[in-house]
């Protein structure tokens, strides 16, 4: 090879890796273990900032649509006195168009008491279902739409209850005699005749028990016993038993069996449990679903004039559950229909002694903007027209002093509404930003630092390559290669360690809350394989293996003894606790351009963190490359 | 300043009153001052010099590793003048013209002896033929059977032998020795020596800085190096 063929290769290295540097840079990367340190720093920095990202992000994305669930866009608040001919409001703003929906609320306060001697204090919301839905997809937050576990049986030995003289009676003597021969133990000898010769002896009520035990304890056998005719009239009785989508129609409607319901928030009644899939078991087996039973529900009624009258019970049967995720609400939120609302909190429809109607009064109107619309604009539209509806409506009523004019109307968006929620968030927003970019600049510096750390001991190298001929550029190259493969090696495991943690991070937190035992004891054979192999080595009279063993083992047996503990005394670790967080999950979704960015992140600095003292090194004098310690 | 006599059709390598100054802070150390050297194509020359004389500095400028200070000396190889490169030529100076020997041998750690051989080859683009060319040196130096041997695995002088192999990989017409046998005990440097003194016999030329005035001594010429002059040249006949 003559000097000008020497050039043209020279020159074709800006276009190819040469054979050295791909060599090289496969060399660094698989004979020392630093540059798989590199790789676990650059994937463990990624990760980090995905998930730190992702959760926080997430979180706060949550705790501010929270501020907006099942609440609306718009929100009217009249006085004490409520807001009277609300449907001619309702009428008035859904004829803008910029409003979608609007529906009334009568809200009040009270004491709930539920079977299994539960009571709690609740925030009552009386509702219309249908435009209710409208304004805030309140059909989504329904639960139940199917039976779970054992309340099935106790629902078909309420339903034989409801029906149960009627049933008794259109029992055969073979189905008598069936239920006789149920109750028989096994050990005890009775022939089909001689229980036969009891029936007559039974009265109906016992039968109706009869019924109702086989009913709830081994419902098949009572459906083989009966006919179609009876089991059909059983479940005609209570239709959920018929068709599940009774359950959620009658959610829907609030209405269990011909009488107005409750529908409570998920966690009302601490009869349900959250499973680590997100989905809710309901103590014993279904024992305590809320659905089966009926409420208690206590009121005080406060008259117009200010006064306080004795407290109101009602009884209404439970419905279905709802489920917004805002803990806030899902604890402490139950809806009625709002008639009944309405009749508890004195603010029906009511003739007066003097003639007329007093009308019956909301007192809030939630309302939805059209698609596209912000709550601030729709805001502006609402405003005049709930200044003409007073003007129009105002001498209709009897008292106009009930009539709240429009400075006693607050009419606000929902962010105003929730305010006091959403102002710590946003400024807790702004404080997650500053420490997110004090990780990801600590990060970023780490992985400049390994990258640097690492070029840096090869500076010798380089005077060697220069030595022989290798250019700058190409010395320069071997090292944006080595940065390279680190950086998107490192960044990749980074991306999908950050996806996966994220994406079980409820998994993680519940084996946190729970720890099992195989993690304790497989951190403890870990620290005495680590011990053992300090041991061993310890003899050949090494210092370092008594120093990393001490130092690894330690962590680990402190860790496996605390799993092993908690495991044994079913303590746990919960650091998202779901009624200081107001959600139930941690935030799961990864949030996809920032993790993107941060693997591209992680492969830059690593580049970078090669390129510098590699530029650095290239720039050396040769030789002071070559004497370079 | 010219002691050497200057040969009649132009040696192969020649520099000329080379001066070189190093800046320490703001004290400036002169290290050569205009020291001359001639090679003959085929020459073994020894420079011999205490430490401190400059005698790496003036095998380090012959290779085209550092400059000398700017308008102050030429160093021509083949009717070129090294100096005047550009750092392109120079880098292809490098690569084929001469080889580098260290006192320290130099090899990347992370290579094999084969790959470490092999090397300036790769650097200028694999030529054909230049693996079998290496490990044919690697064989003429007894480290056949080492080729794919890490270089912590071998000992001194093996090391340096892969150095020796590496430095006449691309063939190169001069080889610049810096103390090739100071960091090996007497035995294996002698060795070295001997395989130095081969190669010259094939027709390499050499340029060797050594502080052993007895090592100088196989060398066709020594020149010695004081305050930063050459300022004796002693033909030896042998």
């Amino acid at each position: 090879m003559n000097r000008e063929e020497c050039r043209s290769s020279v020159s074709s290295s800006t276009v190819t890796f040469p054979m050295y540097q791909s060599l090289l840079t496969n060399r660094y990367l698989t004979s020392r273990v630093i540059p798989l340190l590199a790789i676990a720093a650059v994937a463990l920095c990624v990760a980090l900032v995905i998930v730190v990202v992702s959760v926080m992000s997430g979180f706060l994305e949550q705790f501010r649509a929270a501020g907006r669930t099942l609440i609306g866009d718009v929100i009217v608040s009249g006085s004490m006195h409520g807001i009277p001919y609300y449907e001619d409001l309702i009428e008035r703003i859904e004829k803008d168009p910029l409003a979608e929906a609007a529906t009334p609320v009568v809200e009040t306060w009270g004491v709930l008491r539920m079977p299994y001697d539960e009571t709690t204090a609740v925030q009552i919301w009386g509702i219309e279902p249908d435009s209710f839905d409208r304004v805030t997809d309140f059909a989504d937050t329904l639960y139940w739409d199917t039976i779970p576990g054992d309340a099935k049986r106790f629902l078909v030995a309420e339903a034989i209850d409801r029906i149960g003289p009627e049933l008794a009676d259109s029992l055969n003597l073979e189905q008598r005699v069936d239920l006789l021969e149920d109750r028989v133990p096994d050990n005890v000898e009775r022939s089909r005749e001689s229980l036969a010769r009891q029936v007559p002896t039974i009265p109906q009520e016992d039968w109706i028990t009869l019924l109702q035990l086989l009913g709830q304890y081994d419902t098949e056998r009572l459906q083989t016993i009966l006919d179609d005719a009876q089991w059909t009239r059983i479940l005609e009785a209570d239709d959920w038993l018929a068709d599940d989508a009774n359950i959620t129609r009658d959610g829907l409607a609030m209405n269990r069996l011909g009488r107005p319901a409750i529908i409570a928030g998920m966690h009302v009644s601490k009869g349900n449990m959250r499973t680590t899939g997100g989905t809710y078991e309901v103590q014993g087996n279904g024992r305590w679903w809320l659905p089966r039973f009926e409420g208690t529900l206590t009121t005080i009624r406060v008259d117009r004039e200010g006064g306080i009258n004795d407290p109101e019970n009602i009884i209404l049967p439970f419905a279905n559950e709802f489920l917004s995720n805002v803990r806030m609400v899902d604890k402490q939120r139950v809806l009625i229909p709002l008639e009944t609302a309405q009749e508890q909190t004195g603010l029906f429809a009511a003739p007066l002694i003097d003639g007329g109607v007093d009308p019956a009064r909301a007192t809030q109107l939630l309302i939805r903007a059209a698609d596209g619309v912000t709550p601030e604009q729709l805001l502006e539209r609402v405003v005049p027209i709930y200044e003409q509806f007073h003007a129009d409506r105002r001498d209709d009523i009897v008292d106009p002093e009930t009539f709240p004019p429009p400075a006693f109307v607050s009419i606000v968006t929902w962010e105003e509404m929730q305010a006091d929620f959403i102002g710590p968030v946003e400024k807790e927003r702004m404080l997650m930003w500053i420490l997110f970019s004090i990780v990801y600049i600590v990060c970023a510096a780490l992985v400049l630092a390994i990258m640097w750390s690492i070029v840096q001991e090869k500076t010798r190298d380089i005077g060697i390559l220069r030595s022989i001929g290798a250019t700058r550029r190409g010395i320069v190259g071997i090292y944006l290669l080595y940065g390279l493969v680190i950086g998107i090696i490192g960044g990749i495991i980074g991306f999908f360690l950050g996806w996966l943690i994220t994406y079980y991070i409820d998994d993680i937190h519940d084996m946190l809350g729970a720890p099992p035992m195989w993690l304790g004891i497989i951190f403890l054979i870990g620290a005495a394989s680590t011990i053992g192999w300090a041991v061993i080595r310890m003899r050949s009279g090494a210092l370092l293996p008594t120093v990393l063993g001490t130092f690894i083992s330690i962590p680990l047996i402190l860790l496996g003894v605390v799993i092993v503990w908690a495991a044994a005394t079913g303590q746990g670790f919960v650091m998202w606790d779901a009624d200081t967080y107001y959600f139930p999950d941690v935030p799961n979704s990864v949030d996809l351009p920032v993790a993107v960015i941060t693997m591209c992140g992680g492969i830059v600095f690593s580049v970078l963190g090669a390129f510098i003292p590699a530029a650095k090194a290239a720039d050396m004098d040769p030789i002071k490359a070559l004497r370079y310690e | 300043m010219n002691d050497t006599g200057t040969p009649s059709d132009g040696p192969l390598l020649f520099a000329e009153s080379l001066h070189k100054t190093y800046r320490l802070g703001e004290v400036e150390v002169p290290v050569l001052k205009g020291a001359s050297l001639q090679v003959e194509a085929g020459e073994w020359v020894a420079i011999l010099g205490s430490s401190g004389s400059g005698k790496s500095t003036l095998l380090h400028l012959l290779g085209g590793l550092d400059r000398p200070d700017p308008g102050a000396g030429r160093i021509v190889f083949d009717g070129q003048d090294i100096a005047g490169h550009t750092r392109r030529e120079r880098n292809i100076y490098r690569n084929r013209s001469i080889g580098f020997v260290f006192q320290f041998y130099h090899l990347l750690p992370e290579l094999t002896v084969s790959e470490n051989a092999l090397l300036p080859t790769m650097v200028a683009s694999a030529v054909p033929g230049a693996r079998e060319r290496a490990h044919e040196l690697l064989e003429r130096f007894g480290l056949g059977h080492r080729l794919e041997h890490r270089p912590r695995e071998l000992s001194g002088g093996e090391r340096q032998r892969v150095a020796i192999a590496r430095a006449l990989a691309n063939g190169p017409e001069i080889l610049l020795a810096d103390e090739p046998t100071g960091n090996l005990d007497e035995r294996t440097g002698g060795g070295i020596l001997e395989l130095l003194a081969k190669e010259h016999a094939n027709g390499l030329g050499i340029v060797m800085v050594t502080h052993d005035p007895s090592i100088a001594e196989l060398a066709d010429r020594v020149v010695e190096l004081h305050h930063g002059q050459v300022v004796q040249a002693d033909p030896i006949d042998h």
